[in-house]
């Protein structure tokens, strides 16, 4: 190796690259952003340098044949989500000013970090998930074993960066954090303590809002009927009495009638809320 | 007679060109698989979701120099994984018909 570019075609304006450049120059070269001299001063260079040649001819050949590998689309409903997780993540970059992420193997507590980059590697958790489950074709046990596993670890994630959100300063971050544990096919224990947490306390009326949609979606669990029956009686914002009315309607929780009754005989509540509490004794009763 | 001079058969080359280009997608693949989690990570970002590497940077938490060079052992790695596969299918004496790397190119 040390073999600098030997192109004896006269001085040239940029120092001409030697053999600890091909990462540089190759890498850049198969995404197509070498420039016009760079690319010349790498032909020169690979014209008199048999090894960095036959390496760049190998890799590229690599490289391009992974191009050639059909694209097994995963479940519509997973690329969906995989393509607005990225396009969140691509409209979450372009404000950002530090990514300071290292995709986290712990939980993580609240700081001043760069969520969508948590997000991300949550996205990159399901990419990876999606080259395995290409590559695996679904033939072999241990893959599907190994799909399984990956599988379990992206939920890990997203339970990760659901909790993480919901801890936030920012209600924006907070509501997404809300929008990310909707998302989720199976919550945990812990998620779902922290939506009931957020319904409960959050000082932000949309992000209890927005609570209260995403735990209506996992109401088959008794914990979160009770919760959003608990919720009923403690909420005072009228927005929210009125969501959870009708999650009550919706749920026929009959748990809520007696938190309905005390609703609609409030003289210091809502009228519009009263008004809502009483048609939903009578479709409930 | 006719029966002894076969009809040439036109349409095989192309058919074993496809066979051939086959064969090597379905290793290609395979070797992808036996790649390390994080390599394959770095392949699928940069290759197949096409993210510039400057945003996989982003996503993996380090400078886009890194990216590079993480993407250049990748493959690299990729490539020798392809070849040991290569050399295995075509048996000990793959030697009479070396790894058909260069047909994997489209330059």
């Amino acid at each position: 190796m040390g073999m600098t570019g030997t192109d004896g075609r006269g001085p040239r304006l940029v120092k001409h690259m030697d053999c600890a450049d091909l990462t540089i120059r190759l890498t850049d070269r198969w995404a197509a952003t070498l420039t016009a001299e760079a690319e010349a001063d790498l032909e020169a260079h690979l014209a008199g340098c048999q090894r960095c040649r036959d390496e760049a001819r190998a890799l590229t050949d690599t490289w391009n044949g992974l191009g050639g590998i059909p694209d097994e689309e995963p479940s519509p409903a997973m690329r969906l989500r995989f393509e607005a997780m990225l396009d969140a993540w691509r409209e979450g970059q372009r404000d950002a000013t530090v990514v300071p992420f290292a995709p986290p193997a712990r939980p993580v507590a609240a700081g001043p970090r760069h969520w969508w980059g948590l997000a991300a590697a949550a996205v990159v958790l399901v990419a990876a998930g999606f080259g395995a489950g290409r590559l695996a074709g679904g033939q072999s046990a241990a893959t599907s074993a190994e799909l399984a596993a990956l599988r379990t670890e992206v939920r890990g994630m997203q339970q990760m960066v659901a909790l993480s959100l919901l801890q936030q300063q920012s209600a924006t971050e907070r509501l997404r954090g809300v929008s990310w544990s909707h998302q989720m096919d199976r919550p945990g224990a812990e998620v779902i303590a922290a939506l009931v947490d957020t319904l409960r306390s959050d000082g932000n009326v949309n992000v209890r809002l927005a609570a209260v949609d995403a735990l209506r979606q996992f109401a088959d669990a008794q914990e979160v009927r009770g919760a959003l029956v608990d919720a009923l009686g403690r909420q005072e914002s009228p927005l929210v009495q009125i969501a959870l009315i009708d999650t009550m309607v919706e749920l026929r929780e009959r748990r809520s009638i007696d938190a309905l009754r005390t609703l609609a005989a409030n003289g210091k509540a809502n009228e519009v809320v009263r008004q809502r509490a009483s048609w939903g004794l009578q479709r409930i009763g | 007679m006719d029966e002894d001079t076969p009809e040439p058969i036109v349409d095989a080359p192309p058919v074993t060109a496809d066979l051939e280009k086959a064969e090597e997608v379905a290793l290609l693949r395979e070797a992808l698989a036996r790649l390390p989690e994080d390599k394959r990570e770095v392949l699928v970002l940069s290759r197949f979701q096409g993210l510039k590497y400057e945003q996989v940077g982003r996503v993996l938490g380090c400078e886009e120099g890194a990216v590079k060079l993480r993407v250049f052992r990748a493959v690299r790695q990729l490539r020798t994984i392809y070849e040991r596969l290569s050399r295995e299918r075509r048996g000990p004496r793959g030697d009479a018909a070396p790894p058909a790397s260069p047909r994997l190119a489209q330059m």
